[in-house]
């Protein structure tokens, strides 16, 4: 089962993601903040990471450059941003991000977007 | 009664200094002084509490050309009167030069009073000056940062409405999904209708913040190389089973020898489902929607979009305002949604932004026909700066600064002639003096806005009269340019204001040749 670990603060939204992709029957980890994030990517080594930007103790980017520093394998990362600033596309790109999506999301957007950054048949199995 | 006066006497001999405080004292001052003859002593005797100083040119190792320099290095403002037994022209000039109020022959002394008197005025005057000019700075600074926390307040206010909306909608799409078990019906239904809900708050959020950017100039528009064919289709398959659910006939007209054009195909669609909602919204059923997308029939330059509907027309009284922001046709019938009357205005941006422009056809009870034009080849377009002064000199130093850098500038001399300009053609930035004839300038500020409620001011001031001041300040944006004015601060005042507009505006693409 592939893993899908979600950086995300706000508990509503994180829990939702989580609903949904465990329903497509991924395995699922959650960090509220960008510490955690940095830790979990590190200690659990998920398949994904799906980040939001604006976090606790530091930024969605924050995350992604240290997961980069650490890690040897590439780690495909989705960020997923309520915010309006049109320079954070860009700098997701620069990071290397397989998707970024803006809040309010749309569902099929979203499994869209995992399914191909975890090298998956864009069909449902 | 005497005038109090306190003065520093640079002059070797005493005989001179009592005849200089002789002719102080005639021309009604009442001096409190000092005379020194070296260098050390004069720097020594500096101070902000002296009114005024009276300095022989010549002394031993020493010379008013020095001292004042000495006085400038010590950043003190004293009137400074150079008096000497003889001076050559060349010694008056470099003097003056040098920051000297005024010269005198010693044996010319009668002069003395009326040259401390203008001075002394001279003084008040430019100390005056400055302290406005710095209240002036002061409050440009806060405006300035007035506008940047607005900006940043729609920015929270939409990601923290953004937010619980996104939470609210993914968890209804989790129960329609049925990931929480089976549904019945009218559960199903009922969902489907809050999730609906949660689009069109989305929708209007995002609205919002559009027409913020809009304001601010923070709008983006990234022109990308675009198929007419695609665009249409996109826009077409997102609206047909909406315009079917109403039993309204949605067609397509695209002529196929149209090329690939640059524009920022995200906002044009925006455009273009604004106004196919609309033709949606006002046409009844049974009726037909047209869009068409061909070379504009007077530009070949140009291509021109269009949407016709069968609906009801635009009354006359309302065509000429329904671009502009907040501003909705009222309507009796209430089955019509209200909308916050931004997506014209929203639309008709985004289409300025691209260079192009959008205008309506309508009558009563024969439909609307809605227009917008973008350019085959990407320009920037060449910008229109107002300039209005009623100064000849000014208004021509401004035209000869900005045309070769590339704007197109009209100047007037008065509001009336400005307000006739813009009616002709929009300008993309206003430069107005603040004491004009006739027409107040914040009232004239006032009137362009009204013509366009984005459009950016400078206000062009030496002076400032603080109430025509507090009057014209309430506008934003709004930069100041004080007098004297340079071509070069002019220019940077010009490009930084329009920069802040549309920071953006860059062809991601090389200009190609128009099909």
């Amino acid at each position: 089962m592939k893993k899908i670990l979600i950086v995300e603060d706000d508990r509503k939204i994180s829990l939702a993601l989580s609903l949904r992709l465990k329903a497509h029957g991924y395995e699922v980890l959650t960090a509220f903040d960008a510490v955690a994030g940095v830790s979990m990517s590190v200690k659990h080594r998920p398949d994904l990471v799906i980040l939001d930007i604006s976090l606790p103790a530091g930024s969605g980017f924050d995350v992604a450059n240290r997961i980069n520093l650490a890690m040897t394998v590439g780690m495909p990362m989705i960020f997923i941003t309520a915010s309006s600033n049109p320079e954070f596309q860009s700098k997701a790109e620069q990071l290397g991000a397989a998707a970024f999506l803006r809040k309010p999301f749309n569902d099929g957007e979203l499994i869209a977007a995992v399914r191909q950054a975890l090298g998956e048949e864009p069909q449902r199995p | 009664m005497a005038t109090p006066i306190r003065v520093l006497i640079l002059e070797d001999r005493h005989e001179d200094a009592e005849l200089m405080l002789h002719g102080l004292r005639r021309a009604g001052f009442d001096p409190v002084w000092r005379r020194v003859d070296t260098e050390e002593d004069y720097l020594a005797r500096l101070d902000s509490a002296l009114d005024l100083i009276l300095a022989d040119y010549k002394l031993p190792g020493f010379d008013a050309v020095r001292a004042l320099q000495r006085l400038q290095e010590r950043g003190l403002d004293i009137p400074f009167i150079v008096v000497s037994g003889t001076i050559s022209e060349e010694i008056a000039v470099e003097c003056m030069k040098q920051g000297a109020a005024d010269y005198l022959l010693k044996d010319r002394l009668a002069r003395l009073g009326p040259a401390v008197a203008q001075a002394l005025e001279q003084r008040r005057l430019s100390t005056e000056r400055k302290e406005a000019q710095k209240a002036l700075e002061l409050s440009h600074d806060t405006l300035s940062r007035r506008s940047g926390e607005l900006q940043d307040f729609y920015h929270t206010v939409s990601h923290e409405l953004k937010t619980p909306l996104t939470s609210a909608r993914e968890f209804v799409s989790i129960l329609l999904d049925g990931i929480a078990g089976p549904l019945t019906d009218d559960q199903q239904h009922y969902l489907q209708l809050i999730r609906e809900s949660c689009d069109q708050l989305h929708f209007y959020v995002s609205d919002l913040l559009d027409a913020t950017r809009l304001e601010t100039g923070k709008l983006e528009v990234r022109p990308v190389d675009a198929s007419m064919e695609t665009l249409v289709a996109n826009v077409v398959s997102a609206m047909t089973s909406a315009m079917q659910a109403k039993g309204i006939e949605l067609r397509r007209e695209i002529d196929p020898a149209l090329s690939s054009t640059p524009l920022d195909e995200r906002r044009i669609n925006q455009v273009c489902m604004n106004l196919l909602s609309n033709a949606l919204k006002y046409t009844p059923s049974g009726g037909v929607v047209t869009v068409r997308v061909r070379t504009d029939p007077d530009d070949p330059e140009l291509i021109q979009f269009s949407v016709r509907d069968t609906g009801r027309g635009i009354a006359p009284e309302h065509l000429g305002r329904i671009f502009d922001k907040l501003y909705q046709v009222r309507e009796t019938d209430t089955s019509i949604e209200g909308g916050m009357g931004l997506g014209l205005y929203i639309a008709s941006g985004i289409v300025r932004l691209h260079g192009g422009r959008m205008w309506v056809e309508s009558s009563v009870g024969g439909g609307s026909i809605f227009y917008f034009t973008v350019p085959k080849r990407w320009r920037a377009p060449r910008q229109h700066i107002l300039f209005v002064d009623d100064d000849p000199a000014t208004q021509e130093m401004v035209h000869a600064t900005l045309e070769p850098v590339g704007f197109e500038v009209s100047v007037a001399s008065d509001g009336g002639t400005a307000l006739k300009i813009v009616q002709g053609r929009a300008a993309d930035l206003a430069i107005v003096d603040l004491c004009l004839p006739g027409m107040p300038s914040p009232v004239l500020m006032g009137e362009l806005r009204n013509t366009r409620g984005d459009l950016p001011l400078v206000l062009y001031t030496g002076y400032p009269d603080s109430q025509l001041m507090v009057q014209a300040m309430k506008f934003s944006p709004l930069t100041l340019l004080t007098k004297p004015c340079t071509p070069e601060k002019l220019v940077a005042t010009v490009r930084g204001m329009l920069a802040e507009r549309a920071t953006s505006i860059q062809p991601d693409h090389a200009p190609r040749d128009a099909a």
